[in-house]
């Protein structure tokens, strides 16, 4: 008999799908309904997700089989201390924008008031795809939940109408053949085990690494997914595609959708291919030159929310290379021990807490962008000189948002980036090498020079002026910014326990936890 | 020579149909210039992956995978159920991505009045967005 905390992931993704057409419903009697019964559901499935992630951390790994079926044949949800992690990263976003969404959908976007109902359903439908690819423990599974996910983004990209449209076709055509590729990876290794299960993959797979079917389903499951995570040749549809959105949706695209494809990405190479197929270094050039290219753009561009899509490129090659670093140590240690080398569980530890750190302060920057624009309708930030000032709460929280993303302590987007910048100076030591070398220079050289934008931002905002006077922006929306800061803040003054749970996460994926 | 092409080519023709499609397909998305040309790419694309999962499943001789006592007792064999189940959800997936693509081709065209997208990308410029 399971206990009714076990059923909770199966739940979660229930509740979102429910409402999503629960909305469709109410939203014909009553349209003020909608965002309260998007906010509520959330809020209910934030709550379950504490206490997934407190079951699993206390008792150990969820599974739950679908339907009573046994694993290989039936599907099956397995949730572990990097699920449950993500999972609440997803609905904490996920809550504060759509308690954004409320006020900005009606003061950002006037012409979409109207269709409120549509877009809390599809809304909705979002966050039901995003915690099902977190939750599933099955291959093609990931696949469809991946596909729902990305179906809403393209509807959401688009539902500004004008440039978003075009932003958002580009965006369905890429993110249609990185889907596809994944689902020719998923048929690759089914025509040589058999198998949909990721943990009987993992299992089946080890006597055929030989095999040039696998090898080439490797291949697909990186272009595929570098395609939905937007890592360096494969980003091009990021900066139209974000930015085109409206504010609250850029947020969960920008601060939490791109990570969730990274984490399929992580869940699927470190539980199913080897080691020696090198994919720390792949992932580790990746990450580098998304980060160095991505910056060099980024701070050229006057159009804020640009800028910030083109930092959320910046950020996913900071993590690509912590998880590169990862798995490149894990490839030089010799003999494989139960424990990994502390380097690698650092690197991975750092990538992680980077994900929630990087979630929470974009989320809030993309926010304030929304209620900038609420308020001046413009995105371009020579016209915005000084609004900080007239907009106290929105520009401090931002500056606070912008410093965290800079990697000022003690904020905390400085203990993610220490974290992945002191396990590479720790392999520098232990392992050493030219890969290693390079890593540490390109990443130092591109944290210090990312600063450059994100302070000049800062200071357009809080020290210039020039622009029209304003007023501050309706209060759900000044609410979840000021949220979000206070977290960056309290979660930089006392990071231990969030730190302590990363490394359980990494230790999960690596092994040895 | 001969005989590679009849090992390797005429024996497996449907795993080859199935990569020739493909490869028009994703020719199609990104030389195309009309916007329902790249859509029309995108299912070509989807269909070659499908065929793929198909062949898979497939046996020659195979019966219909409702298996009993006699089926086995009299050594039939039977093709495998599973990849036809995955492909039909592939396929509605397929259709919801075609669908949310022609809805967007279709406020594109209210919009701008053209379905080519370097006309679209002109017409932005000229609007001065």
């Amino acid at each position: 008999m399971l206990s009714p905390v076990e059923q909770f992931p199966v739940l979660v993704v229930a509740i979102s799908l429910f409402s999503a057409f629960t909305i469709l419903i109410a939203g014909q009697l009553n349209k003020k309904s909608c965002c309260f019964i998007s906010i509520a559901a959330i809020l209910v499935q934030l709550v379950m997700s504490f206490f997934i992630l407190n079951h699993v951390l206390t008792k150990g790994t969820i599974h739950y089989w679908l339907g009573g079926w046994k694993p290989p044949w039936g599907i099956e949800y397995l949730v572990d201390v990097l699920n449950a992690y993500v999972l609440v990263i997803i609905l904490f976003l996920g809550l504060l924008c759509a308690l954004h969404a409320k006020s900005s959908i009606e003061h950002e976007l006037p012409e979409l008031s109207h269709k409120i109902v549509p877009f809390y359903t599809i809304y909705q439908l979002f966050i039901a795809g995003l915690c099902g690819v977190t939750v599933t423990g099955d291959i093609f599974n990931m696949y469809v939940f991946l596909e729902i996910l990305s179906l809403a983004a393209y509807a959401l990209v688009g539902s500004k109408g004008g440039m978003a449209l075009r932003a958002s076709f580009t965006y369905l055509v890429m993110g249609s053949i990185g889907a596809c590729f994944f689902l020719l990876g998923i048929g690759f290794l089914y025509s040589v085990t058999g198998s949909l299960n990721i943990q009987d993959l993992s299992l089946l797979l080890p006597p055929l690494y030989g095999n040039r079917v696998v090898q080439a389903a490797f291949i697909f499951f990186i272009v595929g997914l570098g395609i939905k995570m937007a890592v360096f040749p494969l980003h091009t549809w990021l900066p139209e595609a974000h930015p085109a959105a409206p504010s609250s949706i850029s947020a969960m695209l920008s601060g939490i959708m791109i990570m969730v494809g990274f984490y399929a990405l992580i869940r699927v190479l470190f539980t199913l291919f080897p080691l020696y197929y090198n994919y720390g270094l792949i992932l580790l050039i990746l990450g580098l030159l998304s980060m160095t290219v991505a910056n060099l753009f980024a701070y050229f561009q006057n159009d804020l929310k640009r800028l910030l899509a083109y930092s959320s490129i910046v950020n996913i090659g900071i993590i690509a290379t912590g998880v590169g670093v990862a798995a490149y140590i894990l490839s030089t240690v010799a003999e494989p021990s139960k424990t990994p080398p502390e380097a690698a569980s650092l690197a991975m530890a750092g990538a992680l807490l980077h994900i929630l750190s990087h979630g929470v302060a974009k989320a809030m920057v993309f926010l304030g962008s929304g209620n900038i624009h609420s308020s001046i309708h413009t995105r371009e930030l020579s016209k915005m000189g000084g609004i900080g000032r007239d907009m106290p709460y929105s520009g401090y929280s931002m500056t606070v948002g912008l410093l965290s993303l800079l990697g000022l302590p003690p904020l905390i987007g400085f203990w993610s980036k220490f974290l992945i910048i002191m396990s590479v100076a720790m392999a520098l030591r232990s392992v050493g090498g030219v890969v290693i070398l390079t890593t540490f220079i390109l990443l130092l050289f591109n944290v210090i020079y990312a600063a450059a934008y994100y302070l000049k931002v800062t200071k357009v905002l809080m020290i210039e002026s020039g622009a029209v006077r304003t007023h501050e922006a309706p209060f759900p929306m000044v609410f979840s910014v000021v949220v979000f800061a206070f977290f960056c803040l309290i979660g930089g003054l006392f990071p231990i326990s969030l730190i302590r749970l990363a490394v359980r996460a990494s230790l999960t994926i690596l092994g040895g936890g | 020579m001969m005989e590679w092409l009849i090992g390797e080519v005429f024996a497996k023709y449907n795993y080859w149909v199935s990569i020739v499609l493909m490869l028009i397909g994703f020719y199609a998305m990104i030389a195309k210039g009309n916007l329902i040309k790249k859509i029309i790419g995108l299912n070509i694309f989807q269909t070659a992956i499908f065929l793929f999962f198909i062949s898979l499943a497939d046996i020659r001789g195979g019966t219909e995978p409702i298996v009993s006592e006699e089926i086995i007792h009299m050594g039939y064999v039977y093709v495998n159920p599973l990849p036809h189940v995955l492909i039909l959800t592939a396929i509605v997936v397929a259709v919801a991505t075609t669908a949310v693509a022609l809805a967007l081709v279709i406020r594109m065209y209210e919009e701008y009045g053209t379905m080519e997208e370097e006309e679209i990308i002109e017409k932005e410029r000229e609007m001065g967005l």
